[in-house]
This record gives structure tokens, sequence and C-alpha cells, in this order.
């Protein structure tokens, strides 16, 4: 909190943080769920599957307090025009995932630092993007398979992570990658992910939960009171569960 | 050279009537018909199985549904009467003979044929706090005027955007009320300016009589148009900030496509499509009686 203070303070920082905070969607969930995490709270208890309790909770709360205070204080835009806060060297940090790797060293060459993810009760990032999967009723499910080995291969995962800037998803990939591989730019993130990462809840009321957190986040930073924003959350969560008869 | 015979009739009927089967009313029947089950967007793998009155119960008790029927009442109230006057005020000017009148009708008739997409995110850089509207605002008033941001702040935000659909929209109710004063005959202001009527006068005893049945079908159209207000509070707010520009029609769209619940949605639809049409026919009724009394 310090360091966000005495950047904020700095003359050529207008804000001390950039969130992205124009990207309401899936954003908000991937991005600042790991706070709640990292506070010890989460969006739902995944062993009961229920969100009351969980997400609004005293932890969550906390959690929500804290981020709703870096807008109030300043530290963070809550309208930003567009993505373009961190490039133009408006704000000092940015919190992000590795997809911007590539546009951020392009615009900021060797100044571009990558920082690991802070440390409230303990530490957590997101995890998880697009996935390659053969669906039930494929008619020719075999020959898909064949595809995807050939693609999924170490070497052609690199020329896919190189072009977009991703983690290279297999151990063998991650040895052959520039950036990724031990000791390269953004060997971090493999780190992280091994370590730290939480995954989104795995369940058929996940639309529901991530559409219900990130209007929930959205509301109590433009203003909202975070315990009822939390609650409201819950509550539409924990409906859905009920509604899908897996509580 | 015209044939009533019933062939003709069915022949220039088919086109409309199959397109308005197929989008319209196929559609809604289908909706109706899911509104009693738990329909999902994506197949769960249970399938799909009937629920009764589930959906109508559950949106009986759904709060936000109810703010945005409140927000939708809200902009109906507002922006119906407004847009109305504008609109005639607008017909009546650009209906005066002076040289450049065409022009002024393509001018006000522009925002109409632009698409709404398009003219909500233009009106999102205007309302931005860096924006042309905050910076003309602080350049008039040399500086005192400190930039508002007009769509993230809960009491200017739905203002706002009433303004913006009224700019948007009034051209096409202009249009209409030009077509129908062009239709009311020179010799009914000839006829009194003999008998020494002013210009506020004639208006208010030729013009606004005449133009009766268009008022009627301007109002209730504009009042159905505006309670489907979804575009630009989608494009521009997303309902936010705290649900001040949350409206029923985002619900909908939410619960459909953000929550794949197409049979709550489709319960959602119907009870919505039952409270439009009840207030076109009060509106029917009650625009109707003082036509009579003329």
């Amino acid at each position: 909190m310090q360091i966000v203070k005495d950047l904020q303070a700095l003359d050529e920082v207008e804000y001390a943080l950039d969130f992205k905070m124009f990207d309401v969607g899936e954003w908000y969930t991937y991005g600042f769920s790991p706070f709640f995490q990292a506070f010890g709270a989460d969006l739902i208890d995944r062993e009961a599957n229920q969100a009351e309790g969980t997400l609004n909770g005293e932890k969550a709360i906390e959690a929500g307090k804290w981020f709703k205070s870096l807008f109030e204080n300043g530290y963070a835009n809550q309208n930003p025009p567009g993505d373009t806060e961190f490039i133009n060297e408006v704000a000092a940090l940015s919190w992000t995932g590795h997809w911007n790797y590539n546009p951020y060293t392009e615009a900021l060459g060797e100044d571009l630092v990558l920082l690991p993810a802070p440390k409230f009760e303990k530490q957590a990032t997101g995890m998880g993007s697009w996935a390659w999967s053969i669906t039930n009723n494929s008619e020719n499910p075999e020959a898909a398979w064949k595809f995807l080995e050939f693609v999924l291969q170490p070497e052609n995962i690199v020329q896919m992570t190189d072009a977009n800037g991703a983690v290279p998803a297999r151990s063998s990939a991650v040895a052959l990658s520039e950036p990724y591989k031990k000791g390269g730019d953004l060997n971090l993130f493999v780190e992280q992910l091994e370590t730290i990462a939480v995954p989104r809840p795995v369940t058929p009321a996940y639309p529901v939960i991530t559409d219900a957190f990130t209007t929930a986040v959205d509301n109590f930073v433009s203003g909202g009171d975070v315990k009822e924003e939390l609650d409201n959350a819950a509550q539409e969560i924990d409906q859905e569960f009920e509604y899908l008869g897996i509580n | 050279m015209l044939r009533n015979d019933k062939k003709s009739i069915t022949t220039f009927m088919l086109p409309a009537s199959i397109l308005l089967l197929v989008f319209m009313v196929l559609p809604f029947l289908m909706a109706f018909g899911l509104s009693f089950t738990n329909q999902r967007l994506i197949e769960s793998p249970r399938g799909t199985q009937f629920v009764g009155l589930t959906n109508y119960v559950r949106a009986l008790g759904d709060n936000l549904f109810r703010t945005g029927l409140t927000n939708n009442a809200i902009f109906v109230l507002v922006v119906v009467p407004l847009q109305t006057a504008l609109a005639l005020a607008l017909a009546i000017l650009v209906n005066i003979k002076v040289k450049g009148n065409k022009f002024f009708r393509v001018i006000y008739f522009i925002p109409t044929v632009t698409t709404m997409v398009v003219v909500s995110v233009i009106w999102s850089f205007l309302y931005h706090p860096d924006g042309l509207i905050n910076g003309f605002l602080t350049s008039i008033t040399f500086g005192a005027w400190d930039g508002i941001d007009f769509l993230n702040n809960t009491t200017t935000a739905f203002p706002s955007i009433m303004l913006m659909s009224m700019w948007q929209g009034v051209g096409f109710q202009m249009l209409i009320f030009l077509a129908a004063l062009q239709e009311i005959p020179d010799s009914f202001y000839e006829a009194a300016d003999i008998d020494g009527a002013n210009t506020w006068q004639q208006f208010l005893y030729i013009t606004l009589p005449q133009l009766k049945n268009t008022t009627t079908f301007v109002i209730i159209s504009t009042t159905i148009l505006a309670f489907r207000l979804f575009t630009q509070v989608y494009v521009m707010t997303n309902g936010g900030p705290q649900n001040s520009t949350y409206t029923a029609m985002l619900h909908i769209y939410n619960m459909a496509f953000k929550r794949l619940n197409i049979g709550y949605s489709s319960a959602l639809t119907v009870i919505f499509f039952l409270i439009i049409l009840v207030i076109s026919i009060i509106q029917r009724i009650a625009l109707n009686d003082t036509e009579e009394e003329v």
C-alpha cells in the first residue's frame, strides 16, 4: 500500500494503478476475484456450492472495501477512456494478463518489468483461458483428437504463444519458449501458475457467478455499498444453484 | 385501376404476413411455451423439463426486474411527451415555406437513419469527462465548469441517455407530423385569416385538431419504442452506475444471454409484453375519447 502511495505522490504519475475498468465483463472475474482469494475469501464455497457466507463473508467485504478504496483515493481511474493508461505512461502499474506482454514491450521496451502478485493473507492470481475440446456429439472424435495431438505438440504451442503472448500450457513447451523458460522474462507467470493460481469455479452455475460478481464490483466501485452489492450477488448465485438443483 | 379482388390482396399481403409470422408470431408463441420450462441456452445434460409457474413466481420477487420496469416507466413518462412536442415543433419549423427547408428536413432526419450503436458510441465520447460537452462547458464558463462524468454518475446517467435518445428518435416522428401537416388544406388557414385569427389561434384550433389521429399514432408508437429501450443502455452504461439506467429489456437480455436462462427470460418477456399491451390499450381508449369530444 505504501508503494502505491509513493507512486501516486510522483508528479509524472496520474494514477498509480491501471485496472482496465472499461472492460466490464469476464475481465472483472478473471482479474479481481484473485484479490478476494488473496484476502482469504472466494466467489463461492466450492464444497457446498454456496455463495452465502463466502462471497459476502467478512473477508470478502474487507477485500471489496480495499479494492473500492483504491478508486476513492484516486490511485486508479474508475472510468478510463480506453486501454491506453499504461502505454501512454499515465499509470505506473498495470494489473493485466500475459496477453499484454507483446504490446507493452513494443511500447516500453527495456523499461517493462513484471512483478509478482501482491500478498495479503496470501497470494493469488487468475488462471485458465481458451481451451481445446471435443464435443460429445462429435462425428469423428478420433480424427479430432489426431488433429489436436498435432496442434498441441510443444513446437506448435510455442509458435502460438510467441504470437499471442500466452503461457505455453505444457511443461515441455515452456522449456522451448524464449520468454517463459527458466530465467526468461516471463517465467514468473509459470511459477505463479504452478503455485498460487486459483481456477474459477467449475460449475454449470458459472455464467451467473461471473455476471453477478462483475455487476457487484462494477456497482460498488461506482459508489455503491460493498456489503449490499455482495449480498445481492451471493443471493443471485445461490438462487441459481437452487434452480439447477446442485446445492 | 384498383383491383379489390381477393387474389391480388392475398398476393400483396403474403410477403409481409410470412415475415411477421416467422419472425414475430412464432418466436412469441415459442417464448410463451418456453416460459413454463427450465430451458437453457446451452442444453443442460438433464434436458429441458416442464416447471409450471416457477419462472413466473421468481419474476414476482425479482428486484432487478422491478428496477428495470421503474426506470422504463420514468423514461416513458419523460421522453414520450417531450419527444412528441419536439417532433411537432420541428415539423412546423421545417414546413415553413422558406428557401432551404428541405436541407433542414434532411439534417434533422440524419440521426434517425444512423444506426443506434454508432450514435451511442459517439455520444459516449461526447459525454466523457474529457469529452466535447465538458470541454465546451469549460471553455464557455472560462474554466469555472468542473468536468462531469455524465454516464458514470447516478443522477446524470439516465437523463443523458434520455436526451440522446430523443435527439436520435425525434426525426422519425417529425417526418410523420410533417406528412400530416401537408395534408391540412390551405383553405382552412385562409378562412381563419379572414376571420381574424392570429397564428397561435390557428395552431390551436386548426393544426392541433387536424393532427389528432397522427398524434395518437405518434404517442403510442413512441411509447412502445421507449419501452424497448435497450441498445443505448447496453452500449453506453450497461445498466450502471448502480443500476440507475437498468431497463427491463436489458434484464431480459442478461438473463437469456449472460446467465443462459432462456426459460426464465421467456417468462419475463411474456410479463413485459402484457404490461405494454395493457398500456397501449389504455392509451388508445383515452386518446380516442378526447377525439369524440372535438
